[in-house]
């Protein structure tokens, strides 16, 4: 009995007690009516030692198991429960999480030194059988509830061979400079629970991080709590709730009230209001995500250089980040963000009307153009203005343009099914790493709206392989610039991520890399 | 009224039933936008997409689909979301009770303020009261629901700290949502309560029980009500189908995590097992309460028979 | 009023009814609340016919940097009496050319949902058997479908468009109509009057417009007076979800959806359209309550 695994089921079964008994919310919602009622004033709060941060999201980060949803959200709420191998630090350097070290030892291999003595939240020792599982899991393709996108970041990988119980090498098919900055988004898992529950992992949902899971309501809330056993520092506050409330007035509304600490998706029209108020300040970051009009390369009247140029300098991207975004977006000079290696200042498009009409003259579309241009609704940051303006800045430039605009389902199908001539897209690079954030541009050019410059395909392919980062560098850089001057997009700006919250929280800031990671952050008095 | 109605009646909902679950999963699959698509993202190959389609067996022509999908409903299995991954049955069994809690408090708010109130105004129509409350109705129907939900919140959440925010959990969480949600129907169940009963009221046998010297109070509750009822029940009745369907804005207004919320996701990603179940459930109680309703029809309004 | 209680009676009083109709539309119709109501709804279609002449700028012309003006602020255009709204845009002038659609798809959708449902509901309770089986048991699937999956469906059938919009709204409302007159019918159905009539030998026809329809018209006109503030509210949420009117298409639910977020930073861009809603739901109401007592035999003009 004194086996860790046995012991690891005995945790696992309190672990779903834990889902079942808490039926009503109760217990979870009790501690919010007061500051329903009362008003989490700083009288009020702080009554207990233990510290709960509550967090209000935007949407529902859809299952516990780190395999089944990719989602931005998802990405960072279960990164408070579930740790990969490395991970960025604040400064976006990565250093390691579950790995102690690693070390490329040929073209096609890597080593990884694990961390010795960290255990899962139901007892299981995590080790080189972890990391072979979790991996195994995602590309084996055997299991159907795994979001086959997982694998799709690592998919360079060959096998993980256990060399010892704390050792891995990691063979790749190619060699990749990418690899480790993929593995930033697997969460390991434990190969005994996770491999008894299959597609229920959801319902177990243990890892190896500072916070475990105690109650998951769909559409309601995930309750976290700390792990006693967690082999780092432990994280600030205790306990950490995150409310999910989708709709855009509410979580303002609760964060006024004070029945939640910190918001993500602030609306930036209540920018203002949020930052003059005495109880809540606001924290924002542009992130890497670029936002642009995208259009069929390969399809008329886009296969013409003058129209992409035009549509670029039709675009007023200074207006609308001064007006739309309080001057809180970064205007893009390159299609990757400034903080992401191979990135080089490129000019930006100057907003010049005469000059988008005269290129559309030059290409014989002096008498207009119809173009059907859609946008999404709800998906990214002040999207439908952001649609609305660019269709006005298109037609004062003489484009005739057709907007349609849908829910990002319909949206998504539309534009892969060439429904629209032109759209509104967002891109965000999660990992940080120049081959994530380029692969639109050729290993994914659909999404890109079918960019194909061999050219720009056999520098990125190089880049990604060659052992020296410096060569690396300099060759993701001379394909940044093809790329900025072939004008394969409508480069337009850098979307901040806003958050909302009360003046007594600390410890907590916004990332460039989207993550919202909240180890750090407290809630005074 | 017989067993025999009764049973005709059973049966005819089974055929419907049936109709509707062709419907239904004809209908998700017109709507365009592909769950495969949405779910692998934009990095997905074409391989991962027909991979993914096979395990989810979406790669079978409709019709045998369709078969599948029969001869699970038979064996009770309502099949795994697309996007969750989990049993359908239990997402909707996790949902259902916040749906139903939000349904029944905001009908017997409906019922319970509207039917008295309508009485009131039919009675004294012409008076102040009369015209105060029905030019309050005209109010009730003219609020679009999201805004009158904001409306609230700002001010007995965030000025008044009456009432929290959203989300579910004691009493105090359930008020806002039902107030927001009953404030259509009460109008209407007012409305048609006073019509209803002035109509009534102006009949020849009230005028004859009144006649009589049968007290008011019998006038109006035994004989005027009574005939009243008919249209009412109706409206309560297509209003509580409506709301288990999913009072989808409500819901996503006030974080209530209910079958609402469930279809919304559902339908913005093209999940359709779960759209399908949801679509089920909410067809299965409408017409389980039309059942309900026609038989309280007769035992109204004893002059309707069934032929 | 004899004529009202022994109904059976009502053919040989059918002389003296059509001067007696008229009378009580005068009677009911001259009434200040009455006229008001007309006149406003007569107002609203004139500006909606006008919307050009009237409207002082282009109701789609941005102007990022004048967004979110408070009314009656001067902008580098041109004055905004309503103020503009996100992107800059002028409100009155998007109020006035919203009340084109609004207008449109309000009593249209009303109207052909309207007649579709008491024909088909009226034939349901008169005829009863197997005609009434067939279509309550359509209407009960219709209402069984969740509203947005109906919406989606045929908008993506048939693209988005005022006319599909209308559309959608005809096929989702005309069977509450269908119930509510049927109801009736089955209540009307078997009451004296009516078998008394059909005894004297009344055509099928004769009975229902003589005799069920003006019995019938008052939870008809309740309720498409309700539908129609309920469609042009809802049309918002359709805007909302993609599969309404083209964007950027002036419309009040729009206008009332985007400017939710606005509430406490921008009333006016809510507020503005919010107010025309309800002065066209109250003149709908005000009307239907005028009319419900022109036809309904039995209440008295006060």
């Amino acid at each position: 009995m004194t086996d860790p695994i046995e012991q690891g089921f005995q945790r696992l079964s309190t672990t779903r007690r834990k889902f079942v008994t808490a039926t009503g919310l109760g217990l979870g919602l009790s501690v919010t009516a007061p500051g329903a009622f009362g008003a989490l004033s700083s009288s009020t709060a702080g009554a207990q030692e233990s510290s709960e941060l509550l967090f209000g999201v935007s949407s529902d980060p859809v299952s516990m198991d780190p395999r089944v949803y990719p989602v931005t959200i998802g990405f960072s709420i279960l990164r408070h429960v579930y740790e990969p191998l490395a991970f960025r630090n604040d400064a976006m350097e990565t250093v390691p999480v579950l790995a102690e070290s690693w070390e490329r030892i040929d073209d096609l291999t890597w080593e990884f030194k694990l961390r010795q003595g960290v255990t899962f939240h139901n007892g299981e020792e995590f080790n080189a059988a972890s990391v072979q599982y979790t991996i195994d899991s995602l590309l084996s393709g055997e299991n159907s509830w795994v979001n086959p996108q997982f694998g799709g970041y690592i998919a360079v990988i060959d096998e993980v061979e256990a060399v010892d119980d704390h050792t891995v090498r990691i063979h790749t098919s190619t060699p990749s400079n990418a690899l480790v900055a993929n593995l930033t988004l697997i969460g390991m898992l434990p190969p005994v629970a996770a491999a008894e529950a299959g597609e229920d992992f959801t319902n177990v949902a243990v890892g190896t991080g500072p916070y475990r899971i105690d109650e998951y309501v769909a559409n309601s809330h995930i309750a976290l709590t700390t792990y006693e056993g967690y082999w780092g520092d432990p994280p600030a506050s205790s306990q950490i709730t995150f409310r999910i409330l989708p709709e855009d007035a509410t979580r303002l509304a609760s964060l006024e009230a004070g029945e939640v600490h910190v918001v993500n998706n602030l609306p930036i029209d209540a920018l203002s209001r949020f930052e003059e108020s005495d109880e809540t300040q606001v924290l924002s970051m542009p992130s890497n995500r670029i936002m642009f009009v995208g259009w069929w390369n390969d399809k008329e009247p886009f296969t013409d250089i003058r129209v992409r140029q035009a549509f670029n300098h039709a675009i007023d991207k200074e207006t609308i980040n001064a007006a739309l975004f309080g001057g809180l977006a970064q205007i893009a000079t390159a299609p990757i963000h400034p903080s992401i290696r191979g990135y080089t200042e490129m000019e930006p498009y100057a907003y010049d009307p005469e000059l988008a009409r005269s290129l559309l003259a030059e290409a014989g579309y002096g008498d207009g153009l119809d173009i059907a241009f859609g946008y999404p609704t709800g998906r990214y940051l002040m999207d439908r203005q952001v649609g609305e303006a660019i269709v006005g800045m298109l037609t004062e430039v003489g484009i005739n343009v057709t907007p349609e605009t849908a829910e990002w389902g319909t949206f998504f199908n539309n534009r892969a099914d060439l429904k629209y001539d032109a759209w509104l897209y967002g891109f965000g690079a999660n990992t940080m790493d120049p081959d994530f954030a380029l692969q639109w541009f050729w290993r994914a050019p659909a999404a890109g709206g079918n960019y194909d410059n061999p050219e720009v395909a056999e520098l990125l392919a190089q880049a990604d392989a060659v052992a020296d980062i410096d060569e690396s560098t300099a060759l993701y850089q001379q394909a940044v610039e093809i790329i900025w001057n072939d004008a394969p997009w409508g480069f337009m700006y850098f979307q901040p991520d806003v958050f909302g919250a009360s003046e007594r929280l600390s410890g907590f800031a916004p990332r460039v890399d989207e993550y919202f990671l909240l180890f750090d952050a407290e809630v005074s008095e | 009224m017989s067993s025999n109605f009764l049973v005709s009646r059973v049966l005819q909902s089974l055929v419907v039933l049936a109709g509707l679950t062709f419907l239904v999963f004809a209908l998700v699959r017109v709507v365009p936008g592909d769950p495969v698509r949405l779910l692998l993202g934009d990095q997905a190959t074409p391989e991962q997409i027909e991979q993914t389609r096979k395990d989810f067996g979406l790669d079978e022509s409709i019709i045998v689909q369709y078969g599948y999908f029969l001869g699970d409903i038979a064996r009770g299995d309502l099949g795994t979301s697309l996007r969750q991954r989990q049993p359908v049955t239990d997402l909707i069994r996790d949902a259902l009770p916040s749906t139903l809690k939000l349904a029944l408090a905001s009908i017997g708010l409906s019922v319970g303020i509207g039917v008295p109130l309508g009485i009131l105004t039919a009675v004294k129509r012409g008076s102040a009261i009369d015209s105060v409350v029905m030019s309050a109705t005209l109010f009730g129907q003219a609020l679009p629901t999201f805004w009158w939900g904001i409306v609230l919140i700002t001010i007995f959440s965030v000025s008044l700290r009456w009432f929290p925010t959203s989300g579910s959990g004691g009493w105090e969480h359930l008020v806002l949502p039902a107030v927001t949600l009953s404030t259509y129907v009460l109008a209407l169940i007012v409305r048609l309560t006073r019509s209803a009963m002035v109509e009534v009221l102006t009949q020849d046998y009230v005028r004859t029980a009144r006649a009589k010297g049968l007290s008011e109070r019998v006038v109006l509750f035994g004989h005027a009500l009574r005939n009243a009822a008919i249209p009412i029940v109706t409206i309560i009745g297509l209003q509580f189908g409506n709301l288990i369907g999913g009072a989808v804005i409500t819901e996503t207004v006030f974080a209530w995590p209910g079958i609402g919320l469930l279809a919304l996701n559902a339908i913005n990603s093209r999940d359709y097992p779960l759209l399908q179940a949801i679509v089920l459930l909410s067809a299965v109680t409408f017409l389980t309460i039309n059942l309900i309703i026609d038989l309280l029809y007769s035992m109204l309004d004893p002059r309707i028979r069934h032929g | 009023m004899a004529e009202q209680s022994s109904p059976a009676l009502a053919d040989s009083a059918q002389a003296s009814e059509k001067p007696r109709r008229r009378s009580r539309f005068a009677l009911v119709f001259y009434r200040p609340k009455v006229l008001l109501a007309v006149g406003l709804l007569l107002l609203i279609v004139v500006v909606a016919l006008l919307a050009p002449v009237i409207a002082p700028a282009d109701p789609n012309q941005q102007s990022l940097l004048d967004r979110l003006s408070p009314p009656m602020t001067e902008t580098a255009k041109q004055k905004a009496l309503l103020g503009t709204d996100q992107l800059g845009r002028d409100v009155l002038s998007r109020v006035i050319y919203g009340s084109r659609v609004s207008l449109l798809v309000g009593l249209f959708s009303v109207v052909f949902a309207g007649t579709l449902g008491v024909a088909l509901g009226m034939c349901a309770g008169f005829f009863g058997g197997f005609i009434d089986t067939l279509l309550m048991r359509l209407v009960d699937v219709l209402l069984a479908f969740p509203f947005v999956l109906l919406a989606l469906t045929v908008v993506a059938v048939l693209g988005t468009s005022v006319v599909n919009v209308i559309l959608v709204f005809t096929i989702t409302s005309w069977v509450s109509y269908a119930r509510t007159s049927r109801a009736s019918v089955l209540a009307l159905r078997d009451t004296d009057y009516v078998v008394v009539a059909r005894a004297l030998g009344a055509s099928s026809m004769r009975i229902v417009t003589r005799h069920i329809v003006p019995n019938m018209i008052n939870p008809i006109i309740v309720l498409a007076s309700f539908e129609m503030a309920r469609i042009i509210t809802t049309e918002a949420s359709l805007t909302f979800l993609g599969v309404g009117i083209p964007p950027t298409t002036p419309t009040w639910g729009a206008m009332i959806s985007d400017g939710r977020q606005y509430l406490r930073d921008a009333w006016w861009i809510a507020a503005f359209p919010g107010l025309m809603l309800f002065l066209l739901v109250l003149s709908v109401s005000f009307i239907g309550d005028a009319l419900r007592e022109v036809f309904d035999p039995r209440s008295v003009p006060r």
